[in-house]
């Protein structure tokens, strides 16, 4: 923030306050509804925040230069020590629109060559999910770091083949882009949920709700066909397993739990242009413990957006657009902080802020109650967790390659694991392939509008 | 070469000389080595499995733990490397400030170079630990200064050597500065004095 003060006294908004730099704190004020009437002393203890410590550079080269590859490059090109040598992809509108993005990287229009470039140390994979195996079996082989887009696969042989290849290049960082897994305000709620604040957890639901038709125009054919790879069922795995994919990953990992059986519901009705994906779908999810979940999602229809809810016999507890909020049970035990939370009114429901860094907000002067600043996406935190794991690995083989002989791969292993305290959160081979599981069969019962039993073999790895 | 005589009588001193120097290895797991620091916050800790190096020791150099050892000083060549940057505190900010006060780009290892092992007293049992006093020259952040380590050495059979002990350093002595970074929560000054903890296996390098 600049260091005019969060809060401004907005009087009247004509164009001149928004040219004249006082836009952001205005146009925020406008955007929360809240308007301060005078300006927050400035803290005197925190001055500018300094300068956060990063470790050396990790060179990146992206795969993939669509919508989703050219967020990652936006993503790396925001972090100090994530240099992009390279960019790929093969098809040359794309990968201009990149070199716009990151005109110092070399544009390659074959993955092969890209991962023969021996200044490449990590590989970002953001192609259509369908084409992710090959390309993390070869990166994975060239020795690179391999940060791969969630969902890992659109089947689960496939998914299995890139974990267990993941597990198997010890010399290699592997990410699955799950990238809630890194972030802090999730991370913050971990061990608030698994302490039990909510109670005996009795059903969960998850949402997302958009008006979009998911069809990307194209001007011929054949790259039509290519570019909606996402519409048809042999290349999609569906509004679950691209979207609702990381909605049900943070809840199993909340919950520290995994489905027992999903029944789906899928139907296409806003969008019937010949698709074989649905438009709408609901999936209801059984677990063992005798808990339900209902994920429900359409492209239909935007109201009410993006959510995950929580009940449990305390407190039920939201999580929307990286924040949370608890709302308790009028009979639930009383935690005794309570009374010092920020609260926020949900229609007649009163929630309880659930503040990532409300300890720090405090040192710093400011009050735990007040509106929290914005943070970073999850996205930031995610690709910061790759580089920093990714430099871990590398120095770490580099370190015993220097001492030992490289090819005793179990002493390699055990030393990497020692590092492994140093390591950022962030979702690997294993959390990435479970949820992938997960999604491509509640898909797969959207699809057919069955009711499918998980079996345990399908979550087995089976590393030699 | 023309004298097949003085060849072989070469070859056959080199051959002596050669044989008589035993080569321990470093061994890829088993090692650790600790460092203890304080500041004005709070005490820190970092830690690393990987001491590489070897240490070379002639025929009078007791290894066998089933012969009476016998006191005295005994030249040894040693290089026990640690690689600055597998010292890690477990918080990537700290092993950032940390490597970089130790001008890792620079001197990316800390070097001890053993000259002598000199042994006091033998052990009150055959087979126990052996107190040993290491001489030699501890290198860190290109700078290299004279340091005697009081240190145990184990033996399981002839084909294990296991060093462990302990010493203090100063940061300064070795032109490091006290690293005093900026956090959010204020100034961290650190303390100068650090205490170093190892434990270091080596093993018989075969010929």
């Amino acid at each position: 923030m600049n260091g005019r003060g969060y809060y401004q006294s907005v009087v009247s908004l004509d164009r001149r306050d928004f040219i004249a730099g006082g836009s952001t704190a205005a146009l925020l004020a406008l955007l929360q509804g809240k308007l301060s009437a005078q300006e927050k002393p400035k803290p005197a203890a925190a001055p500018e925040e300094p300068k956060k410590p990063v470790g050396p550079p990790v060179k990146c080269g992206v795969i993939g230069c669509g919508v989703w590859g050219r967020e990652l490059i936006n993503g790396l090109l925001r972090l100090p020590n994530a240099p992009i040598t390279a960019i790929c992809d093969h098809y040359p509108a794309f990968l201009n629109r990149a070199k716009n993005l990151a005109p110092n990287a070399k544009a390659y229009a074959s993955h092969a060559e890209l991962l023969a470039d021996k200044e490449v140390e990590a590989v970002l994979i953001a192609t259509p999910t369908h084409q992710h195996r090959a390309l993390v079996e070869a990166a994975l082989k060239a020795g690179k770091h391999v940060y791969c887009e969630a969902p890992l696969a659109h089947t689960i042989e496939e998914a299995r083949a890139i974990a267990k290849s993941a597990k198997a290049a010890v010399k290699s960082n592997f990410q699955s882009g799950l990238n809630l897994r890194s972030d802090p305000q999730r991370l913050f709620l971990l061990p608030f949920i698994r302490s039990g604040a909510m109670g005996a957890p009795l059903r969960t639901r998850a949402q997302r709700n958009k008006k979009e038709s998911w069809r990307r125009a194209s001007p011929n054919p054949e790259r039509e066909k290519e570019i909606n790879w996402r519409l048809d069922k042999l290349t999609s795995a569906g509004l679950i397993g691209e979207i609702g994919i990381h909605q049900l990953d943070l809840i199993h990992w909340m919950l520290s739990t995994r489905p027992a059986a999903v029944q789906g519901y899928g139907r296409t009705l806003q969008w019937k242009d010949g698709r074989t994906v649905p438009d709408t779908v609901h999936a209801i999810f059984e677990y063992a413990n005798g808990m339900t979940s209902s994920y429900e999602s359409t492209l239909g229809n935007s109201f009410d957006g993006e959510y995950e809810m929580m009940y449990g016999s305390d407190a039920a507890i939201m999580i929307r657009q990286n924040k949370a909020w608890m709302f308790k049970e009028v009979d639930s035990p009383l935690l005794g902080w309570e009374v010092y939370a920020r609260k926020d009114q949900f229609h007649k429901e009163t929630g309880i802020a659930l503040v990532a860094n409300a300890t720090k907000l405090v040192a710093q002067g400011e009050n735990a109650t007040d509106e929290v600043p914005p943070t970073q996406t999850p996205l930031h935190f995610a690709l910061e967790a790759f580089i920093a794991n990714s430099d871990i690995t590398g120095t770490a083989v580099r370190d015993f390659a220097e001492n030992f002989d490289i090819t005793d791969i179990k002493a390699l292993r055990e030393y990497i694991a020692t590092t492994a305290k140093s390591r950022m959160p962030a979702a690997g081979a294993d959390e990435g392939f479970e949820s992938a599981v997960v999604a491509i069969k509640a898909h797969e019962a959207t699809l057919n509008n069955s009711r499918i039993v998980f079996q345990d073999d399908w979550f087995k790895i089976a590393t030699s | 070469m023309k004298n097949p005589i003085l060849i072989s009588l070469f070859l056959t001193l080199v051959a002596i000389n050669t044989q008589a120097a035993t080569r321990y290895a470093a061994q890829p797991t088993g090692s650790k080595m600790r460092v203890d620091g304080t500041s004005n916050i709070h005490d820190w800790v970092v830690e690393s499995a990987l001491i590489g190096g070897w240490i070379e020791v002639d025929e009078k150099f007791p290894v066998d733990p089933a012969v009476t050892v016998v006191p005295g000083k005994f030249e040894v060549k040693a290089l026990v490397s640690i690689s600055v940057r597998s010292l890690k505190s477990g918080k990537t900010a700290m092993d950032v400030v940390m490597h970089e006060a130790m001008k890792f780009e620079k001197q990316p290892r800390i070097q001890y170079s053993i000259k002598t092992i000199a042994i006091k007293a033998a052990p009150a049992k055959a087979g126990d630990p052996v107190n040993v006093e290491a001489m030699g020259d501890l290198n860190v952040s290109g700078v290299s200064k004279p340091v005697t380590i009081n240190m145990t050495m184990q033996r399981t059979d002839k084909n294990e050597l296991i060093f462990t002990g302990q010493t203090a350093v100063k940061m300064t002595d070795f032109g490091i500065t006290p690293p005093q970074p900026k956090l959010a929560l204020g100034l961290i000054k650190t303390g100068d004095e650090v205490k170093l903890k190892f434990e270091w296996r080596t093993q018989r390098a075969e010929k």
